[in-house]
């Protein structure tokens, strides 16, 4: 009862149907069961366009974007550059496009990372005994105060500041809440009688987290996840700083915000556009989140 | 029930040593693993003014025998100096930082959760309407719009064009008020949002939907069953967000110029402060098992199918 | 944009007619008890004369403490404490350059109302040089008879560094003289003398209280002004000392706030908590354009010096002609002009003008030419910069840094075909990997006078044997220039001589220079009295802080 398309609800392959309409239709039936959310649709459009937008930067953008043109620094929107220039006279559109690469692989990346470490980590302390869940814990509660710049610091000076460097340091340095969140889910939920139930008819354990546990507590932590988003695009902007991540002049939503910041009494444009550009990605994750949640909801699909 | 948790308590407090006892060890030896030194700036000093330097802070002695030397002062509570304010000892230095640090992180916490939950409560009840979307836009908007930005906006607001607050400093009561809403708006919307997809999440529950099938006032199902089950997540979040409030926020504290221990934080790590960089991560270290205890008590105080050994 | 400048140059001489046209005008009255509020940008580290460096702790301090000597209006020395200058001609100084004589002025007090005395300083000169308190200012004074055997002795025994101590060619012959021997002649001795790190101390009040003796309260000095109030990382309140022995400071108190966001100081200045506040760099254009706060901007010009430093220890930066075509291959006026609208001014040269010794046609060579720039790097091998080695710019995040490493990069790519790649790292890692360890291809350093003399900008940084040989220059007609500067007690003969070695480094370019560094306040109208230097430190006229009054 996951959440995922049953296999006895699709049209199965028949012996009859050719390759491809049997790929289409199974695309088809694919398409209907994520059109059941209006909210994932509308989120995986934006989505999309900020992928689209990241990919074809450079087909789309006017400029290269850092081409620097000294006659129009800090130039306001106009026919020549649509959304203004930088200090630089760099061009503000196409540097939010290509920052669309950096920012966007950051947002989502971090959170793979984030994920990776932190379901894990968090359904074995929920679900294990109380001694492993004290163990784990305390883990985590050391990595909470853990001083995370000096680690990144550390690992800039091991491995270079390639962009990977910024997904494990700020994916290593978020991991814990959404741990913590999946094992206090975990702890709610591993007493209720469904679960119990399913113990008893001696499904693995594993079996039971995986299918009954994620769909009904994922809500909470896909906010949570999306909430990690502009963090990890602020916090990528602050590491660009020290050395680590895309080195400058490559731009990204958050340096720009960041930089835009020093001459915001000059040129508001300057932080406008950046984090017009952040609000836009955050907004398409949280309906893209929103309407996964829906869709992984078993209830929502017996209502 | 009671004397459980107590003993459990107990227990976790007993945790806390070796866990301060194994992020102090970790925190030392990457300190000194990381390129660069105290000493080191932009603008080096010479050579015999390090030696020197080195000396008075016992950093030519070896390095186990200065770790040594560490965990024997930690462990009679002494955090030893900072490197960088040279008159004045770690603890010193963090007491300093500490009164702002925690009525800051006070107000932003009740802020937080008082305005967060209800609006969370108020957007699950309404899915789908226009306080529900309202909710989603103010979470994207403090989300997205990073903390030095929104900090001089307020400033720009309500003490440049209106004259109503100080635009920084510390020291009076309405010193607090705009950094306090500054800090305060995305752990709000982000609480909002938690109650409003666990709130959702209960009501799909089959036992919400028998109760209210059988007639129960529907205030009542909500308090009962609604309310408290949905609690767990958003304390959970409102544990790490009350943790990371009293670590301070070194871009409120910034913009603000709030002389709390956010700041000192990052100065200590940008300028290698050993001192100050140990002193403060133990402070942390403490801070967040506590909160994250009474996190974990709160659980079993709200959901009773939660029950610690 | 040159209008800009020429607009501020045109504001500042209103101001300046103002000021004289006002002088005897009486109705410019003063309100002695409003507190002058200046912005200091961050917590000091220290009030320890002896251990401070920070340009925010010199600000402070030259309000607490006055030592023997002190720099005027054009960078002359001046007396403090000291009745006078100690020259040859006055007997303060013996022929051979080696013995000071100080003589202090009568009834200088400390702000207890303690008579000040020579043994004050001679206390306080001997600190300086302790390897127990290791200031950083302490191996400027190892000309010292028995000053580097003393600060080089951290590890040996109490008895030992006691008779090291007393064994210092520092000597208190009265009450009122004293006297300094050095082991050979220094003649920037006076100008380390003036420096804040010789500002007096007391013994009995850093003994009796360690290292908390700077603390309100606890803290005794002899400048215009006493500490009343320290809240550390918040603010720092100073009071007119009512001991002081010179003339009564015109404003009964000075407030120093701590703000570092720029913006949130801008915000203060126009909220009406400040009333000096620095504009943040890059948006001076727009304070210009308004026709109220325009009037009340305050440029300061900081004898800072700002050059691309080259490695010549690593290919290609080996070949004078590749660093020759570097340095004109650079467009500097598009920086100066287009991107920071003409604040601060195009380098060729290192000395920054106020500088003794300063020419502006130093390094004329490398005007911007990219024509001339491309066949010389072509010369050295490398034509259109192809083959070029991989290089990278290292620079440190601050103020305008990351924007012009990635100005300069785009600078060498288009005129010279040169990929240069941007590696900004943390302070301590700079440190140690640029300064310390010579790892890098090229960076950007920033130069501020500790000193105004040319010695202080040339010695350490180009000398073949100094620890602040950051590009690994050595030049043996360089070394022999500095030599005969440093042992040269003739002013004028020692300045002609830093002018021959810095001709002579910049002809090898072992820095591409950039720019002098210039910073706009914004001062409010009713502040008046204020003098800028070329030394101020954080606060803008700090040397001369006590003659600064406020209109109502």
């Amino acid at each position: 009862m996951s959440g995922l398309p049953q296999s006895d609800g699709l049209p199965g392959p028949r012996e009859t149907s050719s390759p491809l309409s049997n790929l289409l239709s199974v695309a088809s039936s694919w398409l209907t069961w994520f059109r059941g959310s209006k909210l994932a649709v509308v989120g995986g459009i934006l989505v999309l366009l900020l992928v689209v937008a990241g990919v074809s930067a450079p087909l789309v953008s006017p400029y290269a974007p850092e081409r620097q043109d000294y006659e129009s620094v800090l130039a306001s929107p106009s026919v020549n550059h649509p959304l203004g220039a930088d200090r630089l006279g760099r061009d503000t559109l196409s540097r939010l496009l290509h920052g669309a690469r950096t920012s966007l692989a950051v947002g989502v990346f971090v959170q793979v990372v984030v994920l990776a470490i932190g379901l894990p980590v968090g359904l074995a302390a929920g679900f294990g005994s109380p001694r492993i869940d004290n163990l784990i814990m305390r883990v985590v509660d050391m990595v909470y105060a853990f001083p995370d710049l000096l680690l990144i610091i550390l690992l800039r000076s091991i491995f270079g500041g390639s962009l990977f460097t910024v997904f494990l340091a700020i994916g290593l340095a978020s991991w814990p809440t959404i741990a913590r969140l999946i094992r206090s889910q975990a702890l709610s939920i591993k007493e209720r009688e469904f679960i119990l139930a399913a113990k008893s008819l001696g499904c693995h354990p594993l079996r039971i987290m995986l299918a009954h546990l994620l769909p009904n507590a994922m809500s909470p932590v896909i906010v949570a996840v999306v909430f990690l988003i502009p963090r990890a695009i602020f916090a990528e902007a602050a590491l660009s700083y020290i050395g680590i991540g895309v080195s400058p002049p490559t731009p990204s939503w958050g340096t720009m915000a960041q930089d835009g910041y020093g001459v915001i009494f000059l040129s508001y444009e300057q932080v406008l556009f950046p984090v017009l550009a952040i609000s836009m990605a955050m907004l398409a994750f949280t309906l893209f989140g929103e309407g996964l949640r829906d869709l992984l909801d078993p209830r929502n699909r017996r209502r | 029930m009671a004397t459980a948790m107590l003993k459990y308590a107990a227990h976790r407090l007993f945790w806390m040593f070796p866990v301060l006892f194994g992020i102090g060890t970790i925190t030392f030896f990457l300190m000194h693993a990381v390129p660069g030194g105290p000493w080191d700036e932009t603008k080096n000093l010479p050579p015999p003014v390090v030696a020197n330097l080195n000396h008075r802070y016992d950093l030519d002695d070896p390095l186990l025998i200065q770790y040594g030397k560490f965990i024997g002062n930690a462990a009679r509570g002494d955090l030893g100096i900072s490197y960088t304010f040279q008159d004045r000892d770690v603890s010193q230095v963090i007491r300093q930082g500490l009164p702002a640090t925690t009525i800051l992180a006070g107000l932003a916490f009740l802020i937080s959760v008082g305005a967060g939950i209800p609006l969370g409560m108020i957007a699950a009840a309404r899915q789908n309407t226009a306080v529900d979307f309202v909710s989603i836009a103010l979470a994207t908007v403090f989300a997205s719009v990073p903390g030095f930005i929104l900090g001089i906006l307020l400033i720009m607001i309500f003490s440049v064009a209106w004259d109503l607050l100080p635009s920084g400093g510390w020291g009076s009561p309405s010193h607090v008020v705009l950094p306090a809403l500054a800090l305060s708006l995305l752990p709000m919307t982000f609480i909002a949002r938690v109650t409003r997809a666990s709130v959702l999440e209960v009501l799909g529950e089959d036992y919400v939907r028998t109760a209210e099938a059988k007639g129960m006032p529907p205030l009542v199902v909500h308090y009962r069953h609604v309310l408290r089950n949905a609690l767990v997540p958003v304390i959970t979040i409102i544990g790490a967000e009350a943790g990371a409030l009293l670590t301070g926020s070194f871009i409120i504290e910034t913009v603000f110029s709030v002389p709390g221990i956010g700041r000192l934080f990052v100065q200590g790590i940008m300028q290698r402060d050993y001192g100050l960089i140990t002193g403060l991560v133990i402070f942390y270290a403490t801070v967040i098992t506590v909160v994250n205890l009474i996190t974990d008590l709160l659980y079993a105080a709200v959901d009773p199918r939660i029950r610690y050994s | 944009m040159v209008l800009a400048k020429q607009f501020v140059a045109i504001a500042g001489l209103l101001a300046l007619v103002l000021i004289v046209a006002c002088g005897g005008d009486s109705t410019t009255t003063q309100s002695p008890d409003s507190p002058i509020r200046l912005n200091l940008g961050g917590e000091p580290n220290t009030l320890d004369p002896q251990l401070a460096s920070s340009r925010l702790e010199i600000s402070v301090l030259r309000q607490l403490s006055q030592g023997l000597l002190g720099f005027d209006q054009d960078l002359n020395l001046t007396p403090l404490v000291a009745s006078a200058v100690p020259t040859v001609g006055n007997g303060g100084i013996t022929a051979d350059g080696l013995i000071y004589t100080f003589k202090l002025k009568d009834g200088v007090t400390w702000s207890d109302g303690q008579p000040l005395t020579a043994g004050d300083f001679e206390y306080t000169f001997k600190r300086i040089l302790s390897p127990d308190i290791a200031g950083p200012y302490s191996a400027m004074f190892t000309a010292i008879k028995g000053g580097e055997d003393y600060l080089m002795a951290p590890d040996a025994e109490q008895s030992i560094k006691d008779s090291l101590r007393d064994n210092l060619g520092i000597n208190a012959a009265s009450d009122d003289t004293l006297v300094i021997t050095l082991v050979a002649p220094n003649p920037t001795f006076l100008q380390k003398v003036a420096l804040v790190a010789g500002a007096p101390v007391r013994q009995d009040v850093v003994e009796q209280f360690g290292a908390a003796w700077t603390e309100a309260g606890n803290h005794v000095g002899n400048g215009p002004y006493v500490l009343t109030e320290w809240v550390h990382q918040d603010h720092i309140t100073l009071e007119a000392n009512a001991k002081y022995w010179g003339q009564a400071p015109m404003q009964n108190t000075i407030q120093f706030s701590m703000i570092t966001d720029v913006n949130a100081e801008l915000t203060a200045y126009k909220a009406g908590d400040l009333d000096i506040a620095q504009i943040p760099p890059g948006t001076e254009s727009g304070i210009l354009g308004d026709a109220n706060l325009s009037e009340q901007v305050l440029a300061a010009s900081q004898l800072t010096s700002l050059a691309l430093f080259l490695n010549l220890t690593v290919e290609p930066f080996d070949d004078p002609m590749v660093r020759r075509a570097i340095a004109t291959g650079i467009d500097r006026s598009s920086w100066t002009e287009k991107v920071k609208n003409g604040v601060g001014e195009s380098a060729t040269g290192w000395l920054p003008p106020g500088l003794p010794g300063y020419d502006a046609s130093v390094g004329s060579a490398y005007d911007f030419n990219a024509s001339e720039a491309r066949s010389m790097l072509a010369e050295a091998g490398y034509p259109e910069g192809e083959g070029f080695p991989d290089i990278s710019l290292t620079y440190v995040e601050a103020g305008d840094q990351g924007l012009m490493a990635q100005f300069l990069q785009a600078q060498l790519l288009e005129n010279l075909g040169i990929n240069m790649g941007l590696t900004p790292l943390d302070p301590p890692s700079y440190g140690q990997q640029v300064i310390g360890g010579r790892q890098f291809g090229a960076t950007l350093l920033a130069w501020s006078a500790d000193y105004p003399d040319p010695e202080n900008f040339l010695a350490g940084l180009f000398a073949s044997d100094s620890f602040l040989d950051i590009t690994g220059y050595a030049s043996e007609e360089f070394d022999r220039l500095a030599g005969m500067a440093a042992a040269e007690l003739d002013q004028k003969i020692r300045i002609d001589l830093w002018d021959q070695a810095h001709q002579v480094m910049i002809a090898d370019a072992p820095i591409a220079p950039f720019m002098f560094v210039e910073q706009y306040f914004l001062m409010s109208p009713n502040v008046h009295g204020l003098t800028l230097t070329g030394v101020d430190g954080a606060i803008p006229g700090d040397t001369r802080l006590a003659e600064v009054y406020l209109s109502p």
